[in-house]
């Protein structure tokens, strides 16, 4: 009788434990025998430099045997939250994000590793050491680092300037700006005359520019923290006959903007590889999906500047004959 | 009506105690929450130096010998890189910490170029003696990962703080003294460049300057 009991309660357990932990774990092989399923998350498909991101992780999980989805959060937790229920839902082996939110994020990527899913981070980061497999990041700071150097040097060391920042929520704004900031700020002659967010965002970013450059009409540079926004500060600039006046900096790498250095409208940007990122997350999840569990938790992945001088080296997103 | 009464009292006795154990709600401080937030909070001045003291320091002796890397270097970049050099994450580049002697050829407002070789009248490697920026001195000593870092601000201001100190502990001694012609012993951190042809002279960021 004693033992009937103890079944009895047992045996929800053991549901809850199998509904919670069994349905959404991968098989040890099935991935590789191309009959798994990656998702590949985006935080938003509307910016280019997003769609390469995207489109890589998916091509090369595709590579790989695995039937890939992307899904796009459109810069809304909520959406990127309401995408992992349905991946978690639908089997899916492991998930390539690129977070949405830097700590918003963390109980979306937490919910798929207590299911037993891996979370390859790609560009973005969570603000969490236990949460995702492992982050495949680019190294902002240090690119900013240079950029500024080089922003510096152009301007020689004195003028008026604006800065456009991205997501004030996302990691990558504030190591682009510090970065940025850890070399200009020390040049007593540069001045900071604005700096607004224009959240990564092109149309923003122009809207953004035109209002600053009515307060600001003398300003001799811009610097953006992303490309999508250098392109839409270089129209606002166009737009009022200032693009010769004003330099332009962005960062990304996007083909754009690269297109527009050689041209010697824009000043620089940094390039990001986005998809060497890509890439290295699909890897990876093929890898634990074939049972390796040994990750770096963070992949730096090296910046480079981009300039007038060495811009024939560039372009497709990343470096030629590499 | 007595039993009612008692009851009430019983019941509120026994409520009043089960939200003394587990009240709903507390009143703090507000002092001491910020006070608790700001214990938590990082700061990466106090990391570095603490960095510096106890780790960098005694790291230096392992620094590579400056001639022979570079004479890697150019010879064969990938087989030095995987002799003597260090990357962090994806990069064409590596980073190396380094330890010379060399004669002053050269003193400018931005650095001080060294000769290694005797009869060399250019600089090989150049120390810079004004602002120090980028990641260099943090990743070239291998001894801090980001991984350990729960937010990459972090682990980036760690760099800012250990440039600064490079500032402040070993640039103003090579800037006051330095002349062309003294002799310098060296340890400090370099990062070699993706491109095919390392820039010459090499940049070397200092950590330890000894005039002989």
């Amino acid at each position: 009788m004693k033992s009937n009991y103890c079944v009895a309660a047992l045996l929800p357990t053991v549901v809850v434990s199998v509904s919670l932990f069994g349905c959404g774990s991968p098989t040890g092989s099935g991935g590789g025998a191309g009959k798994g399923k990656i998702a590949v998350v985006i935080s938003t498909l509307n910016n280019p430099w997003f769609v390469v991101l995207g489109d890589a992780a998916k091509t090369r999980a595709t590579e790989l045997g695995y039937d890939a989805t992307v899904f796009d959060s459109q810069n809304d937790t909520a959406t990127e939250a309401s995408h992992f229920e349905n991946i978690l839902a639908g089997g899916y082996q492991a998930i390539l994000l690129n977070p949405t939110d830097s700590d918003g994020s963390i109980a979306n990527v937490r919910k798929a590793r207590q299911r037993g899913v891996p979370v390859f981070c790609i560009d973005r980061e969570v603000n969490a050491r236990d949460v995702a497999t492992s982050q495949i990041l680019p190294d902002n700071y240090s690119g900013c680092v240079a950029l500024g150097e080089y922003f510096a040097e152009q301007l020689d060391g004195r003028g008026d300037y604006v800065e456009l920042l991205g997501l004030v929520s996302d990691n990558n704004t504030w190591n682009r700006s510090k970065g940025f900031h850890s070399v200009v700020d020390r040049f007593t002659d540069l001045k900071m005359v604005a700096q607004q967010s224009a959240d990564f965002d092109r149309g923003k970013a122009h809207d953004v520019m035109q209002s600053l450059l009515q307060a600001h009409p003398n300003v001799h540079a811009v610097f953006c923290c992303n490309d999508a926004m250098a392109m839409g500060a270089y129209q606002a600039l166009v737009a009022v006959g200032k693009e010769k006046q004003v330099k332009v900096f962005g960062f990304d790498g996007a083909d754009d903007v690269v297109k527009l250095i050689a041209e010697g409208k824009i000043q620089a940007t940094g390039m990001q590889f986005p998809k060497t990122m890509a890439r290295t997350a699909a890897e990876y999840a093929d890898q634990w999906i074939k049972g390796n569990r040994d990750f770096p938790q963070k992949v730096p992945v090296a910046v480079e500047l981009v300039t007038p001088d060495n811009v024939s080296q560039y372009g497709d997103y990343g470096k030629k004959g590499h | 009506m007595m039993p009612r009464v008692l009851c009430l009292i019983v019941v509120l006795a026994g409520m009043s105690g089960l939200f003394w154990v587990c009240p709903l709600f507390r009143v703090v401080s507000l002092k001491k929450v910020e006070s608790a937030k700001a214990d938590a909070r990082f700061d990466p001045a106090e990391f570095a130096t603490k960095f510096w003291d106890d780790q960098l320091t005694a790291s230096l002796a392992q620094a590579s010998d400056a001639r022979e890397v570079l004479d890697a270097i150019d010879r064969d970049f990938p087989g030095a890189r995987n002799r003597f050099g260090r990357s962090v994450g994806i990069s064409d580049s590596f980073l190396v910490m380094l330890q010379g002697t060399g004669r002053v050829v050269e003193v400018n407002s931005k650095g001080v170029g060294l000769a290694l070789l005797d009869a060399a009248d250019a600089p090989d490697v150049v120390l810079p003696v004004t602002m120090i920026f980028g990641n260099t001195v943090r990743d070239a000593t291998g001894r801090l990962n980001v991984s350990d870092f729960p937010n990459s601000q972090d682990f980036n201001a760690v760099s800012t703080e250990l440039n600064r100190l490079v500032e402040a502990r070993v640039l103003p001694q090579l800037r006051d003294r330095v002349e062309v012609g003294q002799e310098i012993q060296f340890v400090g951190c370099a990062e070699i460049s993706h491109d095919t042809k390392r820039r010459k002279p090499q940049k070397i960021v200092p950590l330890r300057v000894e005039f002989r």
